[in-house]
């Protein structure tokens, strides 16, 4: 269970989080929603210990992770797939795996099985595979270090809709393998799809939570959070 | 640092390398039958640089740390080598000496450096460098000052003396591949490929894992062990040491060497240092010793014509 208490982050001399608090089950999928500039990627780089944190708590499993290294927090668990996928163009699709593979939670074979068209393109570079593709892959190597907690920025950005539901249906596969998701996505029909529960930021802080179902219901709120048309 | 070959580079040996690279090993073996003595000792020098460059490209095209006081290790072991062989250590065994002083040496001036990047990477190396040569200096009582250590006795193994030209290629011709196979092992393995990816990406490893500064102060020690074992070559080839092996010329040589030699590739390091000690020591000869400015004008040739060094020609032709 990820439990974030009173987190205060951001860059320079300029804060984005401002006393940010939210938790999330072990298997609970949770999309965090927000207009941009709210510090959506912000939470996730600090989660991740990319951005060190200047208050507040972050607890996996009862481990507090709030300063820890990235390679630290990665070792305790958490996984992230950033914006922009960030795959390396000239390296082989199985040595992405390979050189993030740790544990045996997720060993190769399991990744290959979620990801078939990995598998048939393993020996190609990571650069000719398509957008969708190189989505899956960055997935997969997040995958590989053997996460209880993975963080999807923007999955779908730049995805065909047909594509879009293939990657519903893999983050689906890992929320019923036990892993618990938090996912950033514009795309509300992905986040709907995936995520249980739905946490709306404002200004660096949660400032609603729901069941996705009771979200999508609430056109007034979601007009008011999200700027959405009824 | 993206000129980078395709792939984190694991062991994938075509059929077709693999027979280059035993031809190639065939003719190295053969030189001393079809060169004269003298092209023979320039061959020893090259593979000596070659090794030196190569260890150097550990760090430059491996990790992307490029190194301004390289030297100062090759200095280290080859006075360690020499001072050894000088109280009666020819063996190889002075060789592992001087590439594990070195690798010390290394652990201390990495442990400082790799914690900086860019820029003030480049000044701390080159400070250390600068550091190194002027306590061999002043050091007089274990390095010689200024004269060096000369009169280092041949290198041996077992009963045999590499005391002429011919033993004396053959036993840095075996050290040579030691040193090459061990680069070449790493670079090829999942560790080499973690440095690559940290040179690419050094936060998406970091999330992946991997503490980037332990990686990078591992290849720092190693680049220093290679490039100290190629300076006990160098004193065995030489039978002299002075400040001036590890002074800023050798690193900017060497870094040269990486350049124009393609970095990222360990051969094609090696293939710059051999065309650098060509150009100084045998061509130079030919234009009344001015074999720096032949080398200026190579690297400014170099530069505009090839930005990939030699390994990169192919690439460029397709």
């Amino acid at each position: 269970m990820l439990l974030v208490h009173d987190l205060h982050s951001g860059y320079g001399s300029g804060t984005v989080l401002h006393g940010l608090s939210l938790q999330v089950r072990t298997g609970q999928a949770l999309a965090v929603l927000g207009r941009n500039g709210v510090g959506k990627t912000t939470l996730l780089s600090t989660l991740m210990g990319l951005v060190r944190p200047r208050r507040g708590s972050i607890r996996l499993d009862g481990c507090e992770l709030a300063g820890r290294r990235p390679d630290q927090v990665s070792r305790a668990g958490i996984a992230l797939v950033p914006q922009g996928r960030r795959i390396w163009p000239t390296v082989t699709v199985h040595e992405h795996v390979r050189l993030a593979v740790r544990g045996q939670s997720w060993p190769i074979q399991r990744l290959y099985e979620l990801f078939p068209n990995l598998a048939h393109r393993r020996h190609q570079p990571a650069g000719n595979l398509s957008g969708g593709e190189q989505q899956m892959l960055a997935i997969c190597r997040a995958l590989a270090t053997g996460p209880s907690l993975i963080l999807l920025d923007e999955p779908s950005e730049g995805l065909a809709p047909g594509i879009v539901s293939h990657l519903a249906t893999a983050i689906t596969e890992m929320v019923q393998s036990g892993l618990s998701v938090v996912i950033v996505e514009h795309d509300l029909r992905l986040a709907y799809a995936v995520a249980s529960d739905v946490a709306v930021m404002v200004r660096g802080t949660v400032v609603h939570t729901a069941a996705v179902d009771e979200f999508r219901n609430d056109h007034r709120r979601a007009h008011q959070l999200l700027g959405l048309e009824a | 640092m993206s000129a980078v070959p395709a792939g984190l580079g694991y062991a994938r040996v075509s059929l077709r390398s693999g027979a280059l690279a035993a031809a190639i090993a065939v003719t190295l073996v053969a030189a001393p039958f079809y060169l004269a003595p003298y092209a023979t000792t320039t061959l020893t020098r090259m593979l000596v640089f070659g090794l030196f460059a190569a260890s150097l490209d550990l760090l430059v095209g491996l990790i992307g740390l490029p190194s301004l006081g390289h030297a100062a290790y090759l200095g280290i072991g080859a006075y360690t080598a020499g001072w050894l062989a000088l109280h009666g250590l020819t063996s190889p065994l002075a060789l592992l000496l001087a590439a594990s002083a070195s690798a010390l040496a290394g652990l201390g001036a990495g442990w400082i450096s790799v914690r900086s990047s860019g820029i003030f990477f480049l000044i701390l190396t080159l400070a250390i460098g600068e550091i190194a040569e002027q306590i061999a200096q002043s050091w007089t009582a274990v390095t010689g000052g200024s004269n060096g250590l000369y009169g280092i006795p041949a290198a041996t193994v077992g009963p045999l003396t590499a005391s002429d030209v011919a033993s004396l290629y053959y036993y840095v011709l075996g050290g040579f591949g030691v040193g090459m196979a061990m680069l070449w092992s790493v670079s090829a393995s999942p560790l080499g490929a973690a440095l690559r990816g940290i040179r690419d990406n050094k936060t998406r490893m970091r999330a992946l894992g991997y503490e980037s500064t332990r990686y990078e102060l591992f290849a720092f020690v190693l680049a220093a062990a290679v490039a100290g074992f190629a300076g006990g070559l160098l004193a065995a080839q030489q039978r002299l040491v002075t400040p001036s092996d590890l002074g800023f010329t050798t690193s900017a040589l060497a870094l040269f060497a990486v350049v124009i030699g393609g970095s990222g590739r360990l051969w094609a390091a090696c293939l710059g240092a051999a065309l650098i000690i060509g150009v100084r020591d045998v061509a130079g000869l030919t234009v009344n010793g001015h074999g720096p400015l032949l080398l200026g004008l190579l690297f400014i040739a170099a530069v505009y014509l090839m930005p990939h060094g030699i390994a990169g020609l192919p690439r460029r032709r397709k």
